[in-house]
C-alpha cells in the first residue's frame, strides 16, 4: 500500500480534487457551482499532466538528445485552461444577469420565481 | 515522481486549499482559497516538468479568474441566505461513488513517471523526435500547438472569441453592450473613495510597461522556452486590468479605445485564419507554413500565429474584465432625457 502511495500520490490528489469539485457542483449557490466546476476541471488537468510525466525527463524544450516528458498532455491542457476560463467568464456573466433579474444567486429561489 | 519533501508539501497544500474551496460558505473566501489552490497547483506542474501549463495556470487560474470572480461577487452577494448548511447527501453519494470508481481505475494505471506508460508511446516520440528544431522552434509544446495541431488551436481561439461574444450578448439583454463595456458613459463610481492612492498609481505607472513587455516576450519567446500566445495575451490583459485597479475602472474605460480593442481582438484571429487559408492556396494543409514560398516561412509563420493568439486572448481578457466589473450609475441616460433625448 505504501508503495502504491509513493508511485500514485499525484493521481490520488487529482481524484480527491475531482471528487471535491463534484461535491461543490451540488451547491445551491450559483457562484459556488462555477467554483466547483473549476475545481473539477483542474483536477482532471492534474491527471493529464501527471500521466505525461516521465522520471528523469526534462521539460519538452529540445536542447540535446535526452529524456523528455511527453508534450502532448501539455498541449491539450494548455488550451483546455484557456477555454476553461472563457467558459467560467460566460457562466459568471449568466449568474450576473440572473442576479439582476431575480435578486438572488440561490438556484432554488430562482426556480421558484420562474415557476410563479 | 519520487516522494520529495517539496512534492509532499505541495500536494498537502493543494488538498487543504481544495477542501477549503469546497467547504467555505462565503463565496469570496472560497474564491481566495481557489486562487491559492491554483497557484500551488501551478508549482506542482513545474515539478512535473510542465512549465508551459504552469505558466498558463498561474496567469489564468490564479490571476485573471480570481479577478473575474471578485468582480461578479462585488455585484451579487457573498453569503446567500436561506441555504442549508447541513451535508448535502446526494452530493456526498455522487462524490463517494465517483471516488470508488476512480480508486478502481487508479490501481490499473502505470506508476507515475514510468517510461513504458502508453502516454510515452510513439506519438510523444514522434513529436519529440521530429520537432521543428531546424526552423528554430525548440519548444515542442508550441510546435505541436501551432503546427501539428494548428487547426485545433484555431478552433480554440474561436471558442475564446465566441465566449467573449456570448458574454456580451448575455449582458446585452440588460442594455450593456460593447459600447457600455468599453466606453465611459457612467458617473465615476470610484469618486466616492476619493483620488486613487499615490503609492498605488506610482507603482503601477512604473510596473505596467514592463508587465506588457513581459507579455510580448512570453509570446515571441515561446518558441524557445516556456510561453506562448495564450499566456502572453493573458499577461497583457492583466497589464490593462492593473491600470484599471490603480487609476479607477471608469478612468480606464475612458482611456481604452473601443475600436482599437475590437480591432486587436478580431485582427488576431483573422491573421491566423488568413495565414491558414494562405498556406492552403499554395497547396499545403491549413497552417502548413513551409508551403508558403517565402524564406523562413515556418519561423515567421509561427511567430505571426503566436502574435495573433496573443492579440485575441488579450482583447477578450480585457472585455471579460470590463463586462463583469460594476457598471456604475448611468448618468448619460438622465442627461439625454433632459436634452430632449436626441443623443442616441
Amino acid at each position: 500500500m505504501t508503495g502504491f502511495l509513493t508511485t500514485h500520490y499525484a493521481y490520488i490528489t487529482a481524484a480527491i480534487v475531482v471528487s471535491l469539485g463534484l461535491y461543490t457542483l451540488f451547491d445551491r449557490n450559483l457562484i459556488k457551482k462555477v467554483i466547483g466546476l473549476k475545481l473539477l476541471q483542474t483536477g482532471i488537468f492534474l491527471i493529464f499532466i501527471t500521466a505525461g510525466y516521465r522520471t528523469g525527463g526534462a521539460p519538452p524544450v529540445i536542447t540535446s538528445d535526452g529524456v523528455y516528458v511527453s508534450p502532448l498532455p501539455h498541449v491539450l491542457i494548455l488550451t483546455a485552461i484557456v477555454v476553461g476560463i472563457s467558459m467560467a467568464a460566460l457562466a459568471l456573466a449568466l449568474v450576473l444577469v440572473l442576479y439582476n433579474t431575480y435578486g438572488t444567486v440561490n438556484e432554488e429561489k430562482i426556480r421558484e420565481a420562474i415557476n410563479e | 515522481m519520487s516522494v520529495t519533501p517539496l512534492a509532499v508539501a505541495l500536494v498537502m497544500s493543494i488538498l487543504v486549499a481544495a477542501v477549503l474551496t469546497a467547504m467555505l460558505r462565503d463565496v469570496l473566501a472560497a474564491t481566495i482559497a481557489f486562487s491559492a489552490y491554483s497557484l500551488v497547483l501551478s508549482l506542482l506542474w513545474v515539478l512535473l516538468r510542465a512549465p508551459d501549463v504552469a505558466l498558463t495556470e498561474a496567469a489564468v487560474g490564479a490571476g485573471l479568474l480570481t479577478v473575474l470572480f471578485v468582480a461578479t461577487i462585488s455585484q451579487t452577494t457573498r453569503r446567500e441566505t436561506g441555504l442549508a448548511v447541513a451535508v448535502r447527501w446526494p452530493a456526498l453519494f455522487v462524490m463517494t461513488a465517483f471516488g470508488a470508481l476512480f480508486a478502481r481505475t487508479l490501481v490499473t494505471l502505470p506508476p507515475v513517471g514510468a517510461a513504458d506508460s502508453p502516454v510515452q508511446g510513439h506519438l510523444a516520440e514522434f513529436y519529440l523526435g521530429t520537432g521543428l528544431t531546424e526552423a528554430g522552434i525548440t519548444n515542442v509544446v508550441i510546435a505541436v500547438l501551432v503546427f501539428y495541431r494548428g487547426f485545433e488551436m484555431f478552433g480554440e481561439v474561436v471558442v475564446v472569441l465566441a465566449a467573449g461574444i456570448g458574454a456580451l450578448l448575455v449582458l446585452g439583454r440588460q442594455g450593456i453592450g460593447i459600447e457600455q463595456v468599453l466606453t465611459r458613459r457612467f458617473e465615476r463610481i470610484d469618486e466616492s473613495t476619493g483620488d486613487p492612492s499615490i503609492v498605488a498609481t506610482t507603482a503601477i505607472r512604473a510596473v505596467t510597461p514592463f508587465v506588457a513587455l513581459f507579455g510580448l516576450y512570453i509570446t515571441f519567446y515561446g518558441t524557445k522556452a516556456a510561453g506562448g500566445g495564450f499566456q502572453g495575451g493573458v499577461i497583457i490583459g492583466a497589464a490593462v486590468i492593473l491600470l484599471a485597479f490603480g487609476f479607477g475602472i471608469e478612468r480606464a474605460r475612458d482611456w481604452l479605445n473601443r475600436s482599437a480593442v475590437t480591432a486587436i481582438t478580431i485582427g488576431g484571429i483573422t491573421a491566423i485564419a488568413l495565414l491558414g487559408l494562405g498556406s492552403q492556396v499554395f497547396g499545403g494543409q491549413f497552417l502548413e507554413y513551409e508551403a508558403i514560398p517565402l524564406p523562413s516561412a515556418t519561423f515567421y509563420g509561427v511567430k505571426l500565429v503566436e502574435l495573433g493568439i496573443c492579440a485575441t486572448v488579450a482583447g477578450i481578457a480585457i472585455l471579460f474584465f470590463f463586462a463583469l466589473v460594476p457598471q456604475g450609475k448611468d448618468t448619460t441616460a438622465k442627461a439625454t432625457t433632459e436634452d430632449g433625448g436626441e443623443c442616441q
